[in-house]
């Protein structure tokens, strides 16, 4: 079994994200996988270490992206592409989808894994549209998954119970929280996976021209949130009345 | 009532009430304690002083909580009056350009960094409780935690207190600055001094830079004397944070208590979990040196916010599982750190002979020399004398050069074997108490 896993490199969950000149400042960012395709990839190495075969991760971006090729080396993925893009952040969910779907023609992948959503834009797009541009089934929000040569299994929440799908291969399937609890990489996976190569392919080179649909015009910060305030009193009767008074005249919503 | 306690402004609890309130009347050592006549939630510095003064004149005892997170007994309750200072948990003040915090002392430890994480600041002072400890109480037991090895224990981060005394004097130990050489540091005889010298209101605190990147490691060592020389070259490394460890027996309880998954794929002797301010790669090369002449065998990467989290929780939750259904002696001690390897090894020789059923589980703070020896007692051992077991372990401590108690303090637990094996100090300790308590109301 040949597993494909997409792999978004996205900020760490805590990094301080600024945004200035309608950009993501990229310096002093803790970049990681992200954390769904972080499970998708775990479901894709116990699939492999059940089933045989082997299990790819790709990702589109800059050179940065190739650390969380690595990651996904030390924790267990056999090959990597890293298709190379230095301006990747303009691309939308249909520019990723086809530059993915042009990099794997003529590769024999029966299972492509992926998270629900990266954890920086939360768009569930790419998963879908590469289905779609491919012509194979798409699983979204996995729980469970079962793959034998012939067919998948997926189990997934439903409303006040769950979801059995089977499909034929290939097949795409996203996983949400909860269906595994990926491995840490180790030390001795790190220390191979070094020596590792990774093949690049250039965003250019894949003959897609401007196919991005979507046009971003740019970043911009949330605006600040106002400062809290307290209400100061003589007791809580006094606090009670301040605060009544500050939503009838100030904020105006009593 | 018809006396100071009913000029209060805080609420008082008296009567058959006091019996819905047991969880202020001890902390989580299970040492006894009397249900008081009082309990009071003090609202103002001026509460405390009434409090002070009602207990001076009624001769009653008073006993002053916190968190009740403490492991020594010494919150728990003497009959009399017992006088929580959760509702004093303000920040008066916050200083951001000179990472300053100015907050009563009821205030929740934890709340701090989460108060001051928007500026980019945290307070230091990070362990298992302090989501619920106070910083009052983490001043009077000194508190330590796992980040002691960067930023010191609570006393380096306390630059002055504002004190009710056991006389009832009002007494401000400085002001918020960092440095004083104005004689004896009367806030520092209040640090670690466990509510027998007065209550702590209010405190000015130092605060750090949130580290900008943390990589989170967890070693897997096949033998006690890779510990020590593992603990060197970690240290070598200047932004070290954090060096923990436990030994096997910690890990499979936490597996089989805390439903924590197992980390590798076979068991090992010791795991040691290291924590540095640094770039993954620098890290990289310290862990290749120390595969490489065999100190680990193995170390797994926790890269991201969450991950990190996630291998934390083995530390954090070994406390709680020893707890969980075992009957656990606890001992917190610290040895100095060129012997802990030696002392560690020679309690592994000595126990099964003395005791050869007796179930020894240790973890702490390896970095600075802190180990919680925990002996868990099933059915056939419930008939060791906990007496007879604290002469044995306090022996080796002593024969170590180590300390009774590293950072939860002696409590109800401690002072007589402290004053059994230190009784000059104690003499001291006492006088130095009795100046600032001299109605033993606090003691
Ligand atoms: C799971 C767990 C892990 C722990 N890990 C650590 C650790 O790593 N490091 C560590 O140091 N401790 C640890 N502890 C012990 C405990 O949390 C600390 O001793 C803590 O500082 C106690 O704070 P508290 O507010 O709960 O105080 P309490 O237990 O309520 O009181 C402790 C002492 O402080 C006194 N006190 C409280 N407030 C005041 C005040 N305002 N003025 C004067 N005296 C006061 C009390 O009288 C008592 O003597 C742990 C506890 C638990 C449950």
């Amino acid at each position: 079994m040949n597993i494909l896993v997409l792999i978004k490199q996205v900020p760490d969950t805590e990094a301080k994200i600024v945004v200035s000149g309608g950009k993501v400042q990229e310096a002093g960012i803790k970049w990681i996988i992200s954390p769904y395709d972080e499970i998708a990839l775990e479901e894709a190495i116990r699939i492999k270490e059940k089933t045989g075969g082997t299990v790819t991760a790709i990702s589109v971006g800059d050179d940065l992206v190739q650390q969380s090729i690595r990651t996904a080396y030390a924790m267990g993925a056999d090959h990597g592409i890293h298709i190379k893009h230095d301006q990747y952040q303009m691309l939308d969910a249909f520019a990723i989808a086809s530059a993915i779907a042009k990099a794997i023609e003529g590769r024999d992948f029966q299972v492509v894994l992926a998270g629900r959503q990266g954890s920086d834009s939360d768009n569930g797009q790419v998963p879908l549209i590469l289905g779609t541009l491919k012509g194979w089934g798409v699983v979204s929000f996995a729980k469970k998954v079962e793959i034998d040569s012939q067919k998948a299994t997926v189990h997934v929440e439903a409303e006040g119970g769950e979801a059995i799908y089977e499909s034929t291969l290939p097949v795409i399937i996203t996983a949400n929280a909860g269906l595994n609890e990926p491995r840490y990489p180790s030390l001795k996976g790190i220390m191979a996976s070094k020596k590792k190569p990774i093949e690049v392919i250039n965003f250019a080179d894949l003959g897609l021209g401007t196919v991005s649909r979507i046009e971003i015009l740019g970043f911009e910060p949330p605006p600040p949130r106002p400062q809290g305030r307290f209400i100061d009193g003589a007791d809580p009767a006094a606090k009670a009345k301040e605060l009544a008074r500050a939503l009838r005249e100030e904020i105006k919503v009593i | 009532m018809a006396h100071l306690l009913a000029q209060i402004e805080g609420a008082v609890i008296t009567g058959q009430e006091l019996y819905d309130y047991e969880a202020y009347f001890h902390d989580k050592s299970g040492l006894s304690y009397t249900i008081p006549e009082y309990l009071v939630f003090a609202h103002s510095r001026s509460d405390i002083e009434k409090v002070v003064e009602f207990c001076m004149e009624k001769k009653k005892k008073l006993s002053v909580v916190g968190g009740r997170t403490g492991y020594s007994g010494a919150a728990n309750a003497r009959g009399g009056v017992v006088v929580s200072l959760e509702k004093m948990n303000r920040v008066l003040d916050f200083f951001k350009e000179d990472a300053i915090i100015h907050v009563e002392a009821g205030i929740i430890t934890d709340a701090i960094t989460e108060l001051s994480a928007g500026e980019g600041l945290m307070y230091p002072v990070k362990f298992a409780a302090t989501g619920s400890s106070q910083i009052g109480g983490n001043i009077a037991t000194n508190a330590g935690g796992v980040h002691v090895l960067r930023y010191g224990t609570t006393r380096a981060q306390v630059l002055s207190l504002e004190v009710v005394t056991g006389r009832g004097d009002v007494l401000n130990t400085g002001s918020a600055v960092l440095k004083d050489a104005s004689g004896l540091s009367l806030k520092d005889l209040f640090i670690g001094s466990e509510g027998r010298l007065g209550i702590i209101t209010r405190a000015y605190l130092r605060l750090v830079p949130i580290p900008r990147s943390l990589v989170c490691v967890l070693c897997a060592l096949s033998c006690l004397a890779a510990l020590a020389p593992l603990a060197k070259l970690a240290r070598q490394k200047a932004s070290l944070h954090a060096l923990e460890f436990w030994d096997l027996a910690c890990q499979k309880i936490l597996e089989k208590k805390s439903s924590l998954r197992p980390l590798f794929n076979r068991d090992f002797a010791y795991y040691v979990l290291i924590e540095w301010e640094a770039e993954s790669q620098e890290v990289q090369s310290v862990l290749e040196e120390a595969l490489s002449c065999s100190l680990i065998e193995d170390a797994l990467y926790a890269e991201t916010a969450l991950a990190r989290k996630e291998l934390w929780k083995y530390r954090e939750r070994i406390s709680e599982s020893l707890s969980h259904g075992n009957k656990v002696f606890k001992y917190d001690i610290s040895i100095p750190p060129f012997r802990l390897s030696d002392f560690l090894r020679n309690l592994q020789r000595n126990a099964p002979e003395i005791y050869p059923t007796l179930n020894m589980v240790v973890f702490g703070h390896l970095g600075d020399g802190n180990v919680h020896l925990n002996f868990l007692l099933d059915e056939k051992e419930k008939a060791i004398e906990h007496n007879s077991l604290d002469l044995w372990v306090y022996e080796q401590v002593i024969a170590a050069g180590g300390s009774l108690s590293a950072e939860h303090g002696l409590g109800q637990l401690k002072r007589s074997w402290y004053a059994k094996f230190f009784p000059q100090n104690f003499h001291f300790q006492q006088q130095v108490e009795s100046i600032f308590d001299p109605h033993g109301i606090l003691r």
